[in-house]
């Protein structure tokens, strides 16, 4: 009796699709789907059998040092990703190439939003010295599946994606480039810190949406030439300077309609007196830029720099510049060196 | 007052410090708060004596970490009940015990 009342529920909803199956409406949207799904495979088609259109690299690929023209070209790759195409990254005649970049075009490569998910291509530089720091910065455990070059990967290379901050990935960088820098694996803190600060900070300034988590990269490199380990640490969010918030009504409508440049601003930001935009324990925020700025001074740093939306500021030196271009993100960049 | 608590943040927490919140990652200064901070300071001011805070043998301090273990803790009970019953002992490093009294004594950053 069961069974029989069953059936003919069944049926009932059988036939119920069936009818809707045979209407106009039902019809007209499958035709559509054909054709959507025919279109998708043509377009598809299309751009697999597009030619690569060769972007050629400045010679000086130092982000650090040439910020506006590396910079300019990373902007210009992501327009022509944008407009569909293929890109072949060209970097077989630059004459010049760091860490920093190594690390800014990994990060750069690995973001969909970046890449519009296009296809990409590319060789290392041909220079020797180059080639070998291109080899062995890991590039290709993060862009390529060539098992010969995965294994040449020497200098620690780290993407988060889960937690912001990593205190046990902060010890071992500390370890890889103390080793070989300072010749101790004893801490060094000011080391620690910044880099636990670093990672903090993207919480801060690398994302509009306060709950949202940021991906961070961190790349060490022991240069044995100069007896430095280089360090560069970024995140691709909105930057500082995006996503500061300013208390005053005149500031704020300055900086609104850029009659205030952001450079207006770094003084402040050294300093902690920049507002963080999250809400919880404001009051007690801010304090993580000021600990990097007072660590820099550390004569184990030979180098201290920050990019952040159209500004460069340089630790050590004290100075900032203005840039051309608006880098969405910020990048840490600094050496150790032993001081004996 | 006497001593008669000990929090050896090296062997007892962790070697590595790390961030404000739970949220944020691992070794937080939230966490610290919560398990060992709030918990042995309560019992000290009942019982009247002193906690010791041993913060030697770390890889370092983040403020993000101080701030959001000993500057909230100050926030919540006060910079002199905290001073009166922690003392803290650093051989290693003079600057770091600065830092945690200067964020004991003032945890609210500067107004603009």
């Amino acid at each position: 009796m069961k069974k029989k009342k069953k059936n003919i529920t069944y049926q009932k909803i059988r036939s119920k699709y069936e009818a809707k199956r045979r209407t106009k409406k039902w019809k007209e949207k499958k035709r559509k789907a054909i054709i959507h799904r025919k279109g998708e495979f043509i377009a598809r088609q299309k751009y697999v059998a597009k030619p690569y259109t060769n972007h050629k690299a400045p010679d000086n690929m130092s982000f650090i040092d040439n910020t506006d023209e590396v910079m300019t070209y990373f902007n210009d790759s992501h327009k022509l990703f944008k407009k569909k195409e293929k890109v072949e990254f060209d970097i077989k005649d630059i004459t010049n190439l760091t860490p920093d970049t190594i690390t800014l075009m990994i990060a750069n490569l690995k973001d969909p939003n970046f890449t519009k998910n296009g296809e990409f291509r590319g060789e290392a530089p041909t220079e020797p010295k180059l080639k070998k720091l291109f080899l062995e910065s890991g590039f290709y455990n993060f862009v390529a599946t060539s098992k010969q070059n995965k294994e040449k990967a020497t200098n620690l290379l780290h993407k988060e994606t889960d937690y912001k901050v990593r205190p046990n990935i902060a010890k071992t960088a500390c370890i890889f480039g103390m080793e070989h820098a300072l010749k101790t694996t004893e801490p060094f803190e000011p080391l620690y810190e910044i880099l636990i600060e670093c990672m903090q900070n993207t919480n801060n300034h690398a994302s509009a949406d306060d709950e949202e988590k940021c991906k961070w990269w961190l790349f060490v490199y022991n240069c044995k030439e100069t007896n430095t380990s280089k360090y560069s640490f970024l995140d691709l969010g909105v930057g500082i300077f995006e996503s500061i918030i300013v208390k005053n009504y005149i500031t704020k409508a300055a900086k609104k309609i850029g009659a205030l440049p952001n450079t207006h601003f770094v003084k402040d930001l050294l300093n902690g007196n920049i507002q963080s935009r999250i809400e919880k324990d404001n009051e007690i925020r801010g304090k993580g830029i000021p600990q990097i700025v007072a660590h820099s001074s550390f004569e184990e740093f030979k180098e201290f720099k920050i990019i952040s939306n159209d500004v460069k500021i340089d630790l050590k030196n004290k100075t900032h510049e203005k840039l051309n271009n608006n880098f969405s993100g910020t990048f840490y960049y600094w050496e150790i060196k032993n001081i004996a | 007052m006497e001593i008669k608590d000990k929090i050896i943040v090296k062997t007892d927490f962790s070697d590595t410090p790390g961030a404000r919140y739970k949220s944020d990652g691992p070794n937080s200064g939230e966490l610290f708060l919560e398990k060992f901070l709030t918990k042995k300071f309560n019992n000290a001011v009942n019982g009247n004596y002193k906690i010791l805070i041993d913060l030697d043998g770390v890889w370092g301090y983040p403020s993000s970490f101080v701030s959001g273990s000993f500057g909230k803790l100050s926030i919540d009970f006060g910079a002199e009940k905290v001073l009166n019953h922690i003392t803290f002992k650093s051989d290693d490093n003079s600057i770091r015990l600065e830092n945690i009294l200067k964020e004991i004594k003032n945890p609210k950053k500067k107004d603009q």
